[in-house]
């Protein structure tokens, strides 16, 4: 696939996601409740009924912070998640026409994926960056910090893409497998530290976890960001991340290799 | 350019009872039944021919398009299209493949054709000269060359499957499948449809497989004729030999003077099978070697005063020979 393609594809798929005005205020909408308004009140009344300064040593102030940036971030990892699933296209026989095409599929779905992120990033600039500034977390920033959240947000959203992909390739077996994706989605968000970060999680827990790719598709990059991360830190995460995307990467081709014989491409 | 031999394939199907009971036992415990979609079929299709497949539904049409296409694989047998497996989807192949399918839309639905064609020319790697002289080529002889920025969902079915087609054909593809490509136009538009898939072959030579289930369709576009029942290949051969080889029966068309009596109507059967009796016109369908004795029956024993003889068409043979009556 040429990068010209590739870029193509992004861009048009950006165009589609925007077509619909009233969709892209909801999502809008839903940014501030979901992933402002309510972390801050959810927070606030955890802190109040625990009579407690700190939880976990983050103060209320900071664990607010946490969730705000996570869920801004995670936004940007996920991507428009269910919505272009694979699996679904498997399902429906939407595939037949990616099948036709002399092109490489999964950096076709890759473009597409990151196409139909714009929507989200153009949120993020337009909803995000104001309130990060008025939470003030901007005076932790230094290019330093930007260019090393930049470099794991890409390798945390490539991770997070390369995960899903087997998965919905199960549908080549057993056709419907939109359970598998949701669980896909509350386990990497629980484990990845979107939901809370996961240095409130048992000590043996988190040594183990930050050998998998989970607590650095959201959890590292919020902590890069929010100027809370040594250069060693971040290096671990980038290193973890790079690995386990070839592992993925690999086992998502294999996994697909074997299930594309299956295709039956139905409803032509 | 299409070569294919003894290519089969089988689906596996879950097999499920209706009603709770069986939903709950099927959690548990599945039923698979085989189901045999194309048997052991071979042919070979040259460049500029037009193939119409033809065969009732479930006979396996779009199952054989979707294996010569690289969408499915066989179960087994082989096929060379331009030289390649299409199942393996070289892109060697595929880059001069074009499946065009009237139920299923390739172009982006939110936005203009032009935008998909764009898309489809980084796709394909057409240089720009030619993705240009194409589009104008094409948008021209199927007239929507002023719809080409318009939205594709605000398209009419017509429009839409003018778009598809010029989607299909912009990378001037060396083998075209059209399934069902005029399925819900109306009659102008599948006329249009039909003569700008005529002209296409004219100037370009592609090697076609056209189904439908729209006789005129196959009877207008295609010289040669595939006919497939319950998987089979029954019959591969040119649009005029299935008169000569299937039309057995001749249609005597008789307008009468006065109604006809019963007696004489039981002495026609002798001849051949009434298939329409009105007040003043009978309609016989009789063997091709009987018609002289037929017609001098009629005009002894009718009061005639207008006789035709007519062939049965192409259609109707097809669709005797695809349905189980023909067996």
């Amino acid at each position: 696939m040429t990068p010209r393609l590739f870029l193509h594809v992004l861009s048009l798929e950006a165009r589609q996601s925007m077509s619909y005005r009233v969709s892209f205020w909801t999502n809008a909408l839903s940014i501030l409740v979901i992933g402002f308004v309510i972390p801050y009140y959810l927070w606030q009344s955890i802190y109040r009924s625990n009579d407690q300064a700190t939880i976990g040593g983050y103060r209320f102030e900071d664990m607010v912070l946490y969730t705000i940036i996570a869920a801004l971030l995670g936004r940007v990892v996920r991507g428009p998640n269910l919505g272009l699933a694979v699996s679904n296209e498997i399902y429906q026989g939407e595939l037949t026409k990616y099948c036709l095409y002399p092109t490489h599929l999964r950096l076709f779905k890759y473009a597409q994926h990151l196409g139909a992120l714009m929507p989200h990033m153009v949120l993020l600039l337009l909803i995000g960056v104001p309130f990060i500034a008025w939470l003030g977390v901007g005076e932790h920033w230094s290019p330093w910090n930007l260019a090393a959240g930049a470099v794991l947000l890409a390798l945390a959203n490539g991770a997070y893409f390369l995960i899903g992909w087997p998965i919905h390739a199960l549908a080549f077996w057993a056709d419907n497998v939109w359970s598998l994706a949701v669980l896909l989605q509350l386990g990497t968000q629980l484990l990845g530290g979107v939901l809370l970060p996961i240095d409130l999680f048992p000590g043996w827990a988190f040594d183990a976890l930050i050998w998998t790719p989970f607590p650095h598709l959201f959890y590292s990059p919020t902590k890069v960001l929010l100027g809370q991360a040594t250069a060693s830190e971040w290096a671990h995460a980038a290193l973890v991340l790079a690995v386990w995307n070839v592992i993925i990467a690999w086992a998502g081709a294999w996994v697909w290799r074997r299930g594309e014989a299956r295709y039956t491409g139905v409803g032509i | 350019m299409i070569e294919v031999e003894r290519l089969s394939k089988t689906f596996r199907i879950h097999k499920k009872a209706p009603g709770l009971k069986a939903s709950l036992r099927s959690l548990f415990r599945r039923e698979w039944t085989e189901k045999p979609a194309v048997r052991e079929i071979s042919f070979s299709i040259g460049e500029g021919e037009i193939v119409g497949l033809v065969g009732a539904n479930g006979a396996g049409k779009t199952t054989l398009v979707k294996m010569l296409s690289g969408v499915i694989t066989p179960t087994s047998g082989e096929a060379r299209v331009l030289g390649y497996r299409p199942w393996e989807r070289d892109n060697r192949l595929r880059s001069q493949l074009a499946l065009i399918m009237g139920q299923k839309a390739q172009l982006w639905w939110d936005l203009p054709a032009a935008d998909g064609f764009l898309l489809l020319k980084e796709i394909y790697r057409i240089p720009e000269a030619d993705y240009r002289r194409n589009l104008d080529e094409l948008s021209a002889m199927l007239g929507v060359a002023s719809l080409l920025d318009v939205q594709v969902r605000r398209l009419s079915l017509g429009e839409r499957m003018k778009m598809e087609l010029i989607a299909a054909l912009l990378h001037t593809p060396r083998v075209v499948y059209l399934d069902e490509p005029t399925i819900g136009l109306d009659l102008s538009a599948q006329r249009a449809v039909r003569e700008f898939i005529l002209e296409y072959r004219e100037r370009h030579a592609p090697a076609m497989i056209v189904t439908s289930h729209y006789m005129d369709d196959i009877e207008r576009m295609c010289e040669r004729i595939m006919i497939l029942r319950d998987g089979e290949l029954v019959y591969d051969g040119s649009r005029d030999r299935i008169l000569q080889d299937f039309a057995r029966h001749k249609i005597l068309i008789a307008h009468l003077h006065n109604a006809p009596s019963e007696a004489a109507l039981e002495a026609l059967e002798s001849h051949g099978e009434v298939l329409e009796r009105e007040d003043t016109k009978v309609r016989l369908k009789v063997p091709r070697g009987g018609v002289a004795r037929a017609a001098a029956a009629l005009l002894e024993k009718l009061s005639v005063a207008d006789l035709t003889i007519e062939e049965i068409g192409v259609g109707s043979i097809i669709e005797e020979l695809q349905s189980e009556r023909a067996r």
